[in-house]
């Protein structure tokens, strides 16, 4: 029996040892994912816990098809797209508010990146959302194709093709943001 | 190495994965196609832009008490049980009880004529609503659509299917009508 498989038998079986030792050696990686995603620390933390939650609570239905990093994988970006989701809407609301009352956004003071990785990133965001998910779990996360179409629940060619898109778009846009700057 | 080849490879190139034969083919098709290299220098970048320390992320969290705290908090709710487990537990201990026995036996006749009568009737009880959609809708579907919303949150299509209990019912009524559409077009 590997590894995993015999991972998976314990925490079905609801070893305690095995999920601490399951969250020990995935943590890193879906607070990383997740901090991409969220762009802040606290927010990132909060996905990381509520992530190991759906996992402990749906353990025993998990069929073992995908890998139990893909599963992760796949809870934590669904946790972020709804996070951000809200967070889109609390920012509107919240812009709404700042305006009526002639405010303007404050930018966050704990920023520190560069300006260029600030307008890059800027630029990936403006990625039609299956794209950009595609390119930073490529890109940044080093995820496979194959893994790739089972967290996206897509057919490994598409996610090549989504792929593919990502870099041409991204290329069209960062050339159109120098020609700009120039 | 072709480019295509190439723009496929470049992510495990640049995370210095690749074994050594290949990334000197990646490494040779670069040096020989322009638009290979400013595609990589593009996505070195993103990389970059993403990393811990762009992202302003200076110093590590404390992984000790992350882990803590979710471990923690999984005791915690497998401590406390969920409304249907304890509605199950309820009703197990009252049916032991030789008094609530033709009383619980009684309330089961009476719901189940309730709800025989309210199906018949519903078209012309109740306008359409989101409760009366989803009355309407059979076990089967409602396992889909149950499904189709867990799979937002838990990776659904990789889980066995669970049947559908009082709280995803309600969890369904509570979504938002755009939300429940979209769900209902799953089915």
């Amino acid at each position: 029996m590997d590894a995993e498989a015999n991972l998976l038998g314990r925490l079905k079986a609801g070893d305690e040892v095995a999920f601490a030792e399951f969250v020990e050696s995935n943590q890193r990686r879906i607070y990383y994912l997740a901090l991409r995603w969220m762009r802040d620390p606290e927010e990132a933390q909060d996905v990381v816990q509520r992530t190991f939650l759906r996992a402990h609570r749906a353990i025993g239905r998990f069929r073992g098809q995908a890998s139990l990093q893909t599963w992760l994988y796949r809870i934590a970006l669904n946790l972020c797209k709804n996070a951000m989701r809200d967070a889109e809407r609390a920012r509107r609301k919240s812009e709404g508010y700042a305006e009526h009352l002639g405010l303007e956004r404050a930018e966050a003071a704990a920023n520190t990146s560069s300006e260029d990785f600030k307008a890059l990133r800027g630029v990936i965001d403006q990625l039609p959302e299956r794209q950009r998910e595609t390119l930073l779990l490529r890109v940044v996360e080093e995820v496979s194709f194959k893994e790739i179409a089972e967290i996206m629940r897509c057919s490994e060619g598409t996610a090549k093709s989504n792929y593919h898109h990502a870099v041409k778009n991204l290329r069209t846009m960062v050339l159109a943001e120098q020609k700009q700057d120039r | 190495m072709s480019c295509q080849t190439t723009h496929e490879r470049l992510p495990e190139w640049l995370a210095g994965l690749l074994a050594s034969s290949e990334a000197a083919g990646v490494e040779h098709h670069l040096e020989a196609c322009g638009e290979c290299r400013a595609e990589a220098e593009m996505l070195r970048l993103t990389r970059a832009a993403f990393s811990p320390a762009a992202l302003g992320e200076q110093v590590e969290p404390n992984w000790a008490t992350m882990l803590q705290k979710v471990l923690r908090a999984a005791r915690l709710e497998q401590a406390a049980p969920s409304f249907v487990d304890r509605a199950r537990e309820w009703l197990a201990e009252a049916w032991e009880l030789p008094r609530l026995k033709p009383a619980l036996a009684t309330a089961a006749v009476v719901l189940v004529c309730v709800m025989g009568f309210s199906l018949t009737m519903r078209p012309y009880l109740f306008g359409p609503n989101r409760a009366s959609i989803l009355a309407s809708l059979s076990v089967d579907e409602l396992e889909v659509l149950s499904e189709a919303m867990a799979m937002e949150g838990e990776g659904g299509d990789l889980l066995e299917a669970e049947p559908v209990d009082a709280e995803t019912l309600r969890a369904l009524e509570a979504l938002p009508a755009d939300e429940l559409n979209r769900l209902l077009r799953t089915i």
